[in-house]
């Protein structure tokens, strides 16, 4: 249902009509005004009149007139197959031409499907000249309204009598005398369920008329309304729209029934008017400022996607790069970490050594002595003579009375010593012939320097003792 | 001529389209958005997980301690090694303060020392091995930064050798009592090489001569 202002304009035989209804609940018309039609057949001057009764701006516009050609026609289904509605309006307009002397090409033709029967289908056909339409249309405009349709004045499907259909449960029907038309409708819910409307004028006996319509249409009650303009004597009570009250509640019916989403009545509606040129640029333009605004949405978005693609990319590539950081901190510590052992090897080789060669400089002398005087404190069996040599090579020097033990004395020696850096050669001892054995004996003791390592192997030149007569005591003296 | 409404309705959409058609050509940027999606799905499928990193952090913390320590080691081991290296680099002024002790030793030791001089031909009386740990302790230590290189570089000279030789008069017992007492002194000397003279009386004093590094 639609809220927006409804003016109907209303071209009867003998008044021209307009009212404005704000709503379709509204039992009277906001504005109501009518006056006596002037003597003019120009049905788009008397639509401007009409509309000049109001001072207010019309609303969505329908245009009633009872000048209108309009007529039930009949069409067989075989010739509807496969046909468009566009199809069987323009049918109808050629069917319509003999009666409405309208040609099919200048008529604007309104249609509404009545309903099958027999094989044929049954048409409520209303036409105008397209050109009048046209004039109409411009005079609504002119006005400030809105062009909503053209249509006959006959065959609202609402009750007049009782104010609408209301609750009623059954169908109404109606026969409406208008100058050109004679209407037999029937309705029910606000809907038409038969329609006959020809040119047949007054009935001679309107209450047969009644009945016979009541029958055929199979309705409850049949209501007969007087539209011809003027009050005819013979009304025998009929509903006529020369009576103010009847005509508001004719209108009104209208404002519920042309409110509805699909008319129940056959409207010719206005023409699709071209846009004009500035109509069309506007459209263009606007149009292409919609797709240009499309377009940069779409690139904004793609943009945002892309760069939380990107950040979302960095977020979970973070912990790679920090792991190929730490394996490139670990490759640069583990090479820096092996030079640093292999240097701390170094240092170490050089400080064990540097101690083991100090600390055996510093003990050799004194216990090489200690060594020697033990020895010959307890065999007195050799005396030492001279220490002669230098820091490579010391040579002991002295005399026995028994040979094998000088090279005993070395082969001793070369244990004792070994861990002080010296290798002890093999004596050298020579017979002087004084004695019946050949002594006594001279002998020169070497103690070489050998290369001292940490792990240094046993000594290399062992002692080698001159074989003797057998062991034999020698006083030897100690300086 | 009037437009067929075709015409009209093409007319109309024409901006729209070439606006349509000039940003999907000119401006459209889907392959870049594609290429993003793509190099994201394919860091998803390679993402390293949390504990891989705290399993290289970890191992990273483990070498850099082990790095420290072996830094303490090895700075243990150049100030040894300095402090070997010193026995070389001993200034003049201490090394006449430990002669003038030595002298005093051997005194107190009942010998008699009547010469001290330098030793001629330095390189014949050094022991191979010693020679060989003084050049080592002479050349330069490892280039790290931050390390004191107390040695100085090179070949080292005559002079640098500073063999010194004392003659003097004693008995056997006292001579080795001498250097016992010589050792256990913790002097900047280390005795090289002894001779003693070989005597032509009946007496237990001889001559001896004591080379000394200092």
């Amino acid at each position: 249902m639609l809220s927006q202002s409804l003016t109907l304009v209303v071209l009867l035989p003998d008044r021209l009509v307009r009212a404005d209804f704000a709503s379709s609940r509204a039992a009277e018309p906001l504005q109501f005004a009518v006056r006596e039609r002037p003597e003019i057949d120009d049905q788009a001057s008397l639509v401007e009149i009409a509309l000049s009764l109001v001072a207010k701006r019309p609303g969505r516009t329908y245009v009633l007139s009872s000048d209108a050609w309009t007529h039930t026609l009949a069409v067989s289904l075989v010739n509807l197959r496969n046909t468009s509605a566009e199809d069987v309006r323009q049918m109808l307009a050629f069917d319509a031409e003999p009666l409405s002397n309208l040609s099919a090409f200048e008529a604007a033709t309104g249609v509404l499907t009545l309903g099958d029967a027999a094989g044929m289908r049954t048409y409520w056909v209303t036409q105008v000249n397209t050109a009048v339409r046209d004039q109409m249309v411009d005079a609504v405009l002119a006005a400030g309204g809105k062009f909503a349709g053209f249509l006959h004045a006959a065959g609202v499907p609402q009750s007049i009598e009782v104010g609408g259909d209301g609750s009623s449960s059954v169908g109404r029907g109606r026969i409406e005398y208008w100058s050109g038309a004679t209407a037999r409708i029937a309705h029910h819910g606000g809907k038409i369920t038969a329609a006959k409307v020809d040119d047949s004028g007054v009935a001679a006996d309107r209450e047969a008329a009644v009945e016979a319509w009541k029958r055929e249409a199979t309705v409850a009650a049949v209501e007969t309304l007087e539209a011809r303009g003027g009050r005819f004597i013979e009304d025998f009570g009929a509903l006529n729209l020369a009576d103010e009250g009847v005509l508001r509640r004719w209108l009104t019916a209208w404002n519920r029934t042309l409110r509805a989403k699909t008319a129940e009545v056959p409207v010719v509606t206005a023409p699709a008017r071209p846009m004009t040129q500035r109509q069309q640029g506007m459209a263009a333009a606007v149009l292409g400022l919609l797709a240009m605004g499309a377009c940069y949405g779409h690139h904004a978005w793609v943009k945002n996607q892309a760069e939380a693609a990107v950040a979302e990319q960095a977020e979970i590539e973070a912990p790679g790069k920090e792991v190929a950081s730490i394996k490139q901190q670990t490759s640069t510590l583990e090479k820096d970490l092996a030079k640093i052992r292999e240097e701390a090897a170094k240092l170490k080789i050089e400080v064990t050594q540097a101690e083991s060669l100090f600390e055996s400089h510093r003990r050799r002398l004194p216990e090489l002595l200690r060594r020697l005087s033990a020895d010959a404190g307890a065999s007195q069996d050799w005396v030492l003579q001279r220490i002669s040599g230098s820091g490579r090579e010391l040579t002991l020097g002295g005399t026995t009375m028994h040979p094998e033990h000088i090279s005993q004395l070395a082969s001793e020696l070369s244990v004792d010593v070994e861990s002080l850096g010296w290798g002890v050669e093999p004596p050298k001892q020579e017979a002087r012939n004084l004695s019946a054995n050949g002594g006594p004996w001279a002998f020169e003791l070497k103690l070489v320097d050998r290369k001292q390592t940490p792990a240094a192997p046993a000594a290399t030149v062992p002692a080698n003792p001159i074989a003797g007569p057998g062991p034999s005591r020698m006083i030897i003296r100690t300086p | 001529m009037g437009k067929t409404p075709r015409e009209r309705i093409i007319v109309t959409l024409l901006p729209a389209i070439l606006a349509l058609c000039g940003y999907m050509l000119f401006f459209n940027r889907d392959a870049d958005l594609k290429a993003a999606i793509n190099s994201l799905e394919s860091a998803r499928s390679a993402k390293v997980g949390e504990e891989t990193v705290f399993v290289e952090r970890t191992k990273l913390a483990d070498l850099r301690d082990e790095s420290v320590e072996m830094k303490a080691e090895k700075a243990k081991l150049e100030e040894r090694r300095t402090e070997l290296a010193a026995i070389r680099q001993t200034a003049p002024a201490v090394r006449a303060e430990a002669l003038r002790q030595l002298s005093n030793m051997l005194w107190s030791c009942r010998l008699h020392p009547y010469q001290e001089s330098p030793a001629d031909s330095a390189d014949s009386q050094m022991s191979p091995s010693f020679d060989e740990v003084i050049r080592g302790l002479s050349a330069p230590t490892t280039p790290t930064t931050g390390v004191l290189n107390p040695a100085p570089a090179g070949e080292p000279t005559a002079g640098s050798r500073r063999l010194w030789q004392i003659r003097f008069y004693g008995r056997y017992g006292d001579v080795a009592t001498a250097l016992e007492s010589l050792r256990d002194s913790g002097l900047p000397i280390i005795p090289v090489s002894l001779t003693m003279a070989e005597s032509r009386s009946e007496t237990t004093w001889r001559s001896w001569t004591l080379l000394l590094w200092l």
